[in-house]
């Protein structure tokens, strides 16, 4: 079913904007969420798009960063981070009310399946944050989340209210011990799950791992790529992946693919 | 890079929702008007600050987030006659003050530029320079007599200098005699004004400048990245997987400013200088070292209006040194100070 999840256009709309920090709090572990009032980038952004952070003191490091959109709520846009190095690390000494500059939204988003059910969202480490919102704009259908990490310090334990949350650990120290592909299987195995769609976002390996299994039970699945990025805007051409045959960019083309269209045999 | 401190404290400019204006300090004087044209060859220019090459791809790419009609010209991205794939990922590694590509020219092919790109790049009110490319000194004959007669180019930058691709690329741009022969060819084929790129990765820029200068370029573009190379040692892998790749961005720009001031020197076709430009100081020490006009690249990755900031800051600049004419600072390096200090202190 590919055509059905032809992918939207990415929207023009983009803005380079310094936006006040309306909150900024730890939410567990390495992550922090912040929450910015950007009235424009609200107005234009969806879940599965994310936004180009300048993270610089004194230009270093030297390349913004790059963070999914977790949600919205009126005129502000929210993410969650990993405090990983130095850009994240800047990141969070940033406090209420002083700007931060970024640009966005960027990139194409998730195109929810209109009539899929249930929904499977898999998100493996910081890639689960998407999720957050997404899940909002999936309210009142049928959804699970299946959120796993190496260990309990990489979950993100902040599940949102309502949803179905599945975790998985490598070694077992919350939730079920095993990878989020072991429960996705089970999940796909049962007979109620025949008209799933799947969406993930993760690591390379789990999102080649994810699309296998999608394509083994035939249903359709989105996946949100991950690239390193100089620009976030299509610029530099250092951010691609191979789908169908030909280089794409993931911040200009993506992050999101669907899943059958990307070769994930090639090395990456 | 202590002159960039000033930007961490989010001096206004920075973001284009509220753009920096240079020489807006009060005054009751009518300021005298300021002539920034620049005459490259064939090519005039309103101002001296342009986009680089392969950093701003089609022009499309930041058109909606910044004002490309202030700008002097658009560098567009490497073009050969056919579509590119491009390398192989990783493509990209972050390093201090600056950046490691290796995109491999990845591109439509001139085809798919004149049928997709350029009608909207004709709405625009500054110069369009494509960066043509081939792998033999035909093919960059043949590109250039392509593009003789097309609506809205202005000129041809002529790529000999790209140390990411096996064929072509560098190797013209490495040897007097196929820099010169290329040279030749596309001027010969071309109707437009010939900007030929030079690369830093040899002994002696000067040779190669003149080689270029005696095939009849109309002006150089000074310098294109240095061959570079990045390790993970965790994996003991390079970062890149083409193994080398061309370092850019601020860690350059002493080594551009350098090759800028030599290529000055030793011909007198003029040069657009570029390598690590982030700031309009940055850009003014190319000026005066001899350069008519200046690149910005890898830092418009970094702040998409860095072109403009640099813009209005060469123009605050000449106010404050009372100059009306951008020409009157390029070449104006002062070397006479030091020699007098010196001989002073035997
Ligand atoms: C489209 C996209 C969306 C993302 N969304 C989120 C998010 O919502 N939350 C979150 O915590 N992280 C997200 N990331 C990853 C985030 O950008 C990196 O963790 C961040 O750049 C690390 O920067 P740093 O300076 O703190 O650490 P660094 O020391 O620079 O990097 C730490 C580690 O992160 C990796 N990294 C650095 N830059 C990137 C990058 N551009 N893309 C991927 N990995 C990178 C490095 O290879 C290294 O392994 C996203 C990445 C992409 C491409
Ligand atoms: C991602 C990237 C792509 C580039 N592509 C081209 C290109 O297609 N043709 C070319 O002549 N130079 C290309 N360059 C070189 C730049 O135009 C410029 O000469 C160099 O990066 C130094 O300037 P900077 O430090 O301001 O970026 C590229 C540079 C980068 C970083
Ligand atoms: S990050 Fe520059 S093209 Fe995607």
């Amino acid at each position: 079913m590919p055509g059905e999840l032809a992918m939207p256009a990415a929207p023009p709309q983009r803005y380079h904007v310094r936006a006040r920090v309306v909150a900024h709090e730890p939410l567990g572990g390495k992550y922090r969420r912040m929450v910015l009032e950007a009235p424009q980038v609200a107005a234009h952004a969806r879940p599965g798009q994310f936004i180009h952070v300048d993270c610089s003191q004194g230009w270093v490091p030297f390349w913004r960063r790059p963070f999914s959109l977790s949600g919205r709520s009126g005129d502000c846009i929210s993410f969650i981070y990993a405090v990983v190095g130095p850009g994240t690390r800047n990141l969070a000494k940033r406090r209420l009310a002083e700007e931060v500059d970024f640009l966005g939204p960027l990139g194409n988003g998730f195109h929810l399946h209109p009539t899929a059910s249930p929904l499977i969202f898999v998100g493996g480490g910081y890639g689960v944050t998407p999720f957050f919102w997404l899940l909002e704009q999936a309210a009142g259908r049928a959804v699970h989340l299946i959120h796993g990490a190496r260990s309990a310090s990489e979950l993100l334990r902040a599940a949102p209210n309502g949803a179905q949350v599945m975790y998985t650990t490598d070694d077992g120290s919350y939730g079920e011990r095993g990878l989020v592909t072991d429960a996705l299987r089970r999940r796909l195995s049962s007979p109620s799950a025949r008209q799933a769609a799947v969406y993930a976002c993760g690591p390379r390996p789990m999102l080649r791992a994810v699309a296998l299994l999608a394509r083994e039970f035939g249903v359709p699945c989105q996946v949100a790529m991950e690239e390193l990025m100089a620009c976030g805007v299509g610029g530099c051409f250092g951010c691609a992946v191979k789908v169908r045959g030909a280089y794409r960019l993931v911040c200009r083309d993506g992050p999101v693919f669907a899943a059958d269209e990307v070769d994930w045999d090639e090395p990456a | 890079m202590s002159q960039h401190d000033a930007t961490t404290d989010r001096a206004p400019g920075r973001a284009p929702a509220a753009p920096a204006k240079g020489g807006s300090a009060p005054s009751l004087e009518p300021s005298p008007a300021l002539d920034l044209g620049v005459q490259l060859g064939g090519l005039r220019l309103k101002n001296p600050v342009l986009t680089a090459s392969g950093t701003c791809g089609y022009g499309e790419v930041y058109g909606d987030l910044i004002d490309y009609n202030r700008l002097g010209g658009l560098m567009l991205k490497g073009t050969y006659l056919e579509p590119k794939l491009g390398n192989p990922p990783p493509r990209i590694v972050e390093t201090p003050a600056g950046m490691l590509n290796s995109i491999g020219l990845q591109g439509v092919g001139v085809e798919a530029f004149l049928r997709d790109k350029l009608p909207a790049l004709r709405r625009l009110d500054t110069a369009i320079i494509l960066n043509i490319n081939g792998s033999t000194v035909d093919e960059f004959a043949e590109l250039a007599a392509r593009l003789n007669g097309v609506a809205g180019l202005h000129a041809l930058e002529v790529n000999i200098s790209c140390p990411n691709v096996k064929v072509g690329g560098m190797e013209f741009g490495v040897d007097p005699r196929a820099a010169r022969e290329v040279t030749e060819a596309v001027c010969r084929a071309s109707e437009l004004p010939v900007i030929v790129k030079l690369t830093p990765n040899v002994t002696d820029i000067t040779v190669i400048a003149r080689a270029v200068e005696d095939g009849g370029a109309a002006a150089l573009s000074v310098i294109n990245t240095l061959r570079a190379m990045s390790i993970d040692v965790r994996t003991r892998r390079p970062k890149l997987a083409s193994i080398t790749g061309g370092l850019s961005g601020p860690a350059i720009r002493p080594v551009a400013v350098r090759m800028v001031w030599e290529t000055a020197r030793a011909v007198r076709i003029p040069i657009i200088g570029m390598g690590g430009i982030t700031t309009a100081e940055d850009a003014l020490e190319f000026l005066i070292a001899g350069a008519g006009a200046v690149a910005v690249g890898t830092a418009s990755f970094h702040n998409p209006s860095a072109p403009l900031a640099v813009l209005d800051g060469i123009e605050a600049y000449l106010r404050e040194q009372g100059m009306t004419r951008l020409r009157d600072i390029v070449g104006s390096l002062e070397t006479a100070l030091y020699r007098s200090t010196k001989m002073e202190e035997k």
